[in-house]
């Protein structure tokens, strides 16, 4: 469920373009949007990476130049987004493990494979996996969708790729 | 770039015959063991796979594996990160037409000369809170109006917030000595620490490390943790809040609420829209529901200067973010 509240009316402002209704849109991109961004970071993530995504749209909206490909446009965003995301959830279950009441308990242990080694990449790793091995994108490619460097695209999925294999086979031997 | 798309192949060609290593087979046929295998995995990581390597692993039941796993990698690589696509990009995501300026929302990378006073400031008030006993600074000159130590929502201390205009006045934020100042005290009397780096740092534009982590008192109908943001200039960006319920009751739903209404209350640095933004808190919170898709709810204040996330996660958990944005 997602609400949004422009609490001042200064807000509305913003958004307001007269070629384009950016609420109607990306409510009907918002589904597509989702699943992207939780093939990206995966499913918990990928909430906190479409919010982020209609805040910058919602502040950017006058840098579309075609209204035409909004929906391309939200999906460009939520790909860079999803680099970005900072799982911040985590840190604080983490700490509330070791409070009384906390409920979270991990999953039951097994062997590793290789679909679990990626989930648990953290997020801007898996989604340059995810970008260039799941999406079929060339390392240039996924840069220009990131926001970074070519050099720094290309390191990142060496340093994953590397990364993987090693748990992988480390996991079988 | 097409030489990027799809990766290498992490096993190296072909090698001469040389020292096939002692093998030892184990009892147990899914564990055999050999002093090899470990460099052996170093070197299909470093791409340095030897061709006595290769010979070696040929007769050996441990390494052997190693290296037949080794090749199907990629394959398996490319398999798996397929089976996570849900949805397919649309057609032009890659269009350099699509608009004016891919990046878009970037945090400042450091305060303006205005913010480094403000922040010196705010820093030297509230190390003084800190260290005068009693403080400078009264309890009714925080956020609320209600009788001096009392949270949002027990006694009406959300009162009229008084019109300011759209600008937040001062920094989004307060500092985190203020924060944790604010919290260790009656009524909430939360425990508080010293933060950590983030785990990789840097990862994202602005926040640096953890300030702060406070947690609520125990013996509470909920449980509660706080933690501050903050750049390399330690400059609060970002304040996150977790809770949870021990019982799910709606007084316990109601306790909770007054608690992160509270932590709003004494984060905001504008001390006039304080009440309102807490208030909004305290208002939304019991309605959030344990949906299984999450439910969420945004506010944007001064202007997008301050922007809330406030979510319930399908595992009943609240979340709050409190997050300046650059002005």
């Amino acid at each position: 469920v997602w609400r949004v509240e422009a609490i001042e009316p200064g807000l509305a402002q913003v958004t307001r373009r007269s070629d384009v209704d950016l609420d109607s849109a990306f409510d009907s991109a918002r589904p597509r949007l989702v699943r992207i961004a939780a093939s990206l970071v995966g499913a918990d993530g990928a909430e906190d990476v479409v919010q982020d995504t209609y805040i910058t749209a919602r502040a950017r909206i006058g840098q579309l130049r075609d209204p035409r490909a909004i929906e391309a446009w939200l999906a460009r965003i939520t790909v860079h987004r999803s680099f970005r995301i900072r799982r911040r959830g985590k840190r604080l279950q983490e700490l509330l493990q070791v409070v009384p009441f906390a409920r979270f308990s991990p999953p039951a242990g097994g062997r590793l494979e290789l679909h679990e080694l990626v989930e648990a990449l953290p997020p801007r790793e898996r989604a340059v996996v995810v970008l260039q091995h799941g999406y079929g994108y060339t390392l240039a490619e996924v840069a220009e969708l990131v926001g970074i460097s070519h050099a720094n695209a290309r390191k990142i999925s060496s340093r994953t790729r590397a990364k993987l294999l090693r748990a992988w086979l480390e996991a079988e031997a | 770039m097409t030489g990027d798309r799809g990766p290498r192949n992490g096993v190296p060609g072909n090698g001469a015959q040389d020292d096939p290593a002692p093998v030892k087979a184990a009892p147990d046929s899914h564990a055999p063991e050999c002093s090899r295998t470990r460099r052996l995995i170093d070197r299909v990581v470093g791409d340095a796979v030897r061709p006595d390597d290769r010979n070696h692993a040929a007769t050996c039941a441990s390494c052997g594996p190693v290296l037949a796993r080794a090749a199907r990698f990629d394959d398996e690589l490319r398999r798996t990160a397929r089976g996570l696509v849900a949805e397919e990009l649309p057609r032009g995501i890659l269009d350099p037409g699509l608009a004016g300026n891919p990046k878009v929302i970037s945090r400042r990378a450091g305060p303006g000369l205005a913010g480094i006073f403000a922040a010196v400031a705010i820093m030297v008030l509230a190390m003084s809170v800190a260290l005068l006993p009693g403080g400078l600074v009264k309890p009714s000159a925080l956020p609320s109006d209600g009788p001096p130590g009392t949270p949002p929502g027990q006694s009406g201390v959300v009162t009229s917030p008084g019109p300011t205009g759209l600008q937040l006045e001062g920094p989004a934020l307060h500092s985190t000595a203020a924060i944790g100042g604010s919290l260790i005290r009656e009524p909430f009397r939360w425990t508080c620490s010293s933060g950590r780096p983030p785990p990789s740092p840097a990862t994202d534009g602005g926040v640096d490390h953890e300030g702060i982590v406070c947690t609520s008192r125990t013996g509470q109908t909920y449980t509660a943790t706080l933690i501050t943001g903050e750049t390399v200039d330690n400059e609060v960006i970002e304040v996150a809040i977790k809770g949870e319920l021990v019982v799910d009751t709606q007084t316990s739903v109601s306790q909770l609420a007054d608690a992160m209404a509270y932590a709003t209350s004494i984060s905001v640095g504008d001390k006039d829209r304080a009440p309102t933004i807490a208030e909004w808190v305290l208002f939304h919170v019991p309605g959030l529901k344990a949906l299984p898709g999450g439910d969420s709810i945004f506010g944007i204040f001064g202007e997008g200067t301050l922007r809330l996330t406030l979510q319930r996660g399908s595992d009943g958990s609240y979340f709050l973010l409190l997050q300046a944005m650059p002005r």
